[in-house]
């Protein structure tokens, strides 16, 4: 049942929606265009299964949107995207995982400067304090300059795999105060219901604020309403100066109350939500740009636990060259210094993506990336990963037919001498 | 049980009710003061300019209310775009169609983005390359990353396989 109802429900949206903008939009798009794009990806590797090693895996995935809408003057518009997947070679190495799924599929009501949306149908919210894809209604309106309201509910699409969605339901709301580029504060409510049992209730606060050209902020803390304490906050800013941009960023999570999400969800994490320990992150990042065609940034991270009294420490270093040219080539270092040798790596990378026009494809691109990873303490006997890739592509057919295709090689604790494709395959309408 | 540090002295639903009415005093207050609101934006950005992802190039932040050097995509905005897009997800919508957000953010994505846009070597995508091996040590140093996307019951049939 578990299988079959998530199914149902996303077929029941997409001809709902279809029925509805087949009645509703005719008349309210005069102007409409419709976007049709299919990306068909298709993958060659082997990989160990339960019907031997080394078998051959053949996996070929269907990814379609559709975009009817009337850009200029808004109205109703239907957004639709998914994707599908089957396996040529008819292996078992997806069979405990699902062949599809409908990523949105909505009818919108929005207006280019307008203050009310609305949209009806698979959606992802994320505003404020939720993060959520809903199978069902999200409204927002602007109550005057200073004052947005927005609420939801409908069907937690990701909780559909316990027992269907019978008994599921979500809701929530935010209401934002804002001031220009000044500063918006929002308060947030949700709460997540999984076969009539609560999954989780949340309040909290988010802000975004620029007061000047050289400050902007961001941040949220949201306070679990069934452990009564807060879940989790974080805050960044970005200070920029000229060519040098600093990034501060301050997180912290109560296990006890982040991963407290319910018996059923996400069992993998479940033990942690009865530990009561408490983790800060504070660091940040920096970039600082070296004429037109240099870009220097640095990454750091630090990490506190209260109640192991330990810390880890993520540092890295990254140089690129001709960023978003005709010619960009980049390098990584990075090392991740946790307490003991098993929580230790370097990572290097290095990339390059050369436009090298139409010589032969229209817009035609050559790629690579290379990655070295060195572990510090041995993972079944090996100490270093290695992935190369090699990439190629360009339009078949300008404004119509895209071809991509990339090599991959991998060597690494789970694989020997991995060696796969993927060919890419874009059409646009 | 939950840490007492993050306890607060109110009752959990008194929270909600306390900032609603700050908000509205703060609001009002300042609706007499200051001209302001919202951004008024158009539903997609005009297909003008060479590159959209640096808005500095043709604005000037300057003459604008709007905070343009908050969207500008410099070398690590994919890493820090979060902030932005939950308050402002209007403004990605004027460039981004939903299904670019996606590819990392959606339900059930089928493939992994560092794999699906394996040519597209310039961006900066999670779990590239050998992540299978790194998520062992990265989700012991902090398992609240992991969690985020994978905690809900469709998302963690991914880890499903190893961790039963």
């Amino acid at each position: 049942m578990g299988e079959i109802q998530p199914a149902r429900t996303c077929t029941r949206i997409i001809i709902t929606s279809i029925l509805i903008a087949f009645y509703v939009l005719p008349s309210s798009l005069k102007a409409a265009e419709l976007e049709l794009r299919s990306e068909t990806l298709l993958r060659a590797l082997e990989r160990d299964t339960t019907n031997g090693e080394d078998q051959f895996v053949l996996p070929i995935y269907e990814y379609l949107s559709i975009d009817y809408q009337d850009l200029e003057e808004g109205g109703v518009s239907l957004h639709l995207h998914g994707w599908a997947r089957k396996d040529l070679a008819d292996s078992d190495y997806f069979d405990e995982d699902g062949d599809g799924e409908l990523l949105y599929g909505y009818l919108q009501y929005a207006r280019p400067y307008g203050g009310f949306s609305a949209r009806l149908g698979r959606q992802h919210i994320f505003a404020g304090i939720t993060n959520e894809t809903v199978d069902g209604l999200h409204m927002a309106y602007d109550v005057g300059s200073y004052f947005t309201i927005s609420g939801f509910g409908g069907l937690p699409a990701e909780y559909s795999e316990d027992n269907g969605s019978g008994g599921d339901h979500i809701y929530g709301g935010r209401l934002a105060q804002h001031l220009g580029r000044a500063y918006q504060v929002g308060i947030g409510y949700e709460k997540i219901v999984d076969d009539t049992e609560d999954v989780s209730e949340t309040t909290g606060v988010d802000i975004t604020a620029d007061p000047s050209r050289h400050i902007s902020l961001s941040g949220v803390s949201a306070y679990n309403l069934d452990t009564e304490a807060w879940r989790e906050h974080r805050y960044a800013a970005d200070l920029r100066w000229g060519v040098l941009r600093v990034g501060p960023r301050y997180h912290q999570f109560n296990f006890a109350d982040y991963f407290s999400d319910g018996p059923e969800a996400g069992s993998l994490f479940r033990f942690l939500g009865e530990s009561d320990e408490t983790l800060t992150l504070y660091g940040g990042d920096a970039e600082v740009a070296l004429g037109t065609r240099l870009v220097l940034g640095a990454k750091v991270t630090q990490y506190h636990y209260d109640e192991r009294d330990e810390e880890a420490f993520y540092a890295a270093g990254l140089l690129t060259l001709g960023r978003f040219t005709a010619f960009e080539m980049g390098v990584e270092a990075g090392q991740m210094a946790g307490d003991s040798d098993d929580n230790r790596y370097r990572l290097y990378r290095g990339y390059l993506y050369w436009q090298v026009g139409g010589r032969v494809l229209t817009d035609g691109f050559i790629s690579a990336d290379a990655q070295l990873i060195d572990y510090e303490a041995e993972i079944y006997g090996e100490s270093q990963a290695q992935f190369y890739t090699l990439g190629l592509g360009g339009q078949v057919v300008p404004n119509l037919l895209t071809l991509k295709v990339a090599f991959n090689y991998a060597q690494d604790p789970y694989y020997d001498e991995d060696i796969s494709a993927i060919l890419s395959l874009i059409i646009e309408l | 049980m939950a840490s007492k540090r993050f306890r607060t002295p109110f009752p959990s639903r008194s929270v909600l009710l306390i900032c609603l009415v700050c908000l509205t005093l703060v609001g009002t207050f300042t609706a007499r003061q200051v001209r302001g609101g919202a951004f008024a934006l158009p539903l997609v950005h005009p297909d003008e300019g060479d590159d959209l992802r640096q808005c500095l190039d043709c604005h000037d932040s300057e003459e604008s209310d709007f905070p343009f050097e908050r969207f500008s995509h410099g070398l690590l905005y994919a890493e820090r775009h979060g902030g932005s897009a939950r308050g402002h997800a209007a403004v990605c919508a004027m460039c981004h169609q939903e299904r670019f957000c996606s590819d990392c953010h959606g339900i059930r994505p089928g493939l992994k983005p560092s794999l699906k846009n394996s040519t597209d070597t310039r961006r900066r995508m999670p779990h590239r390359g050998d992540y299978l091996t790194r998520h062992r040590i990265d989700g012991r140093i902090d398992p609240t990353a992991c969690f985020r996307c994978h905690g809900s019951p469709k998302r963690a049939k991914l880890c499903a396989p190893c961790h039963r």
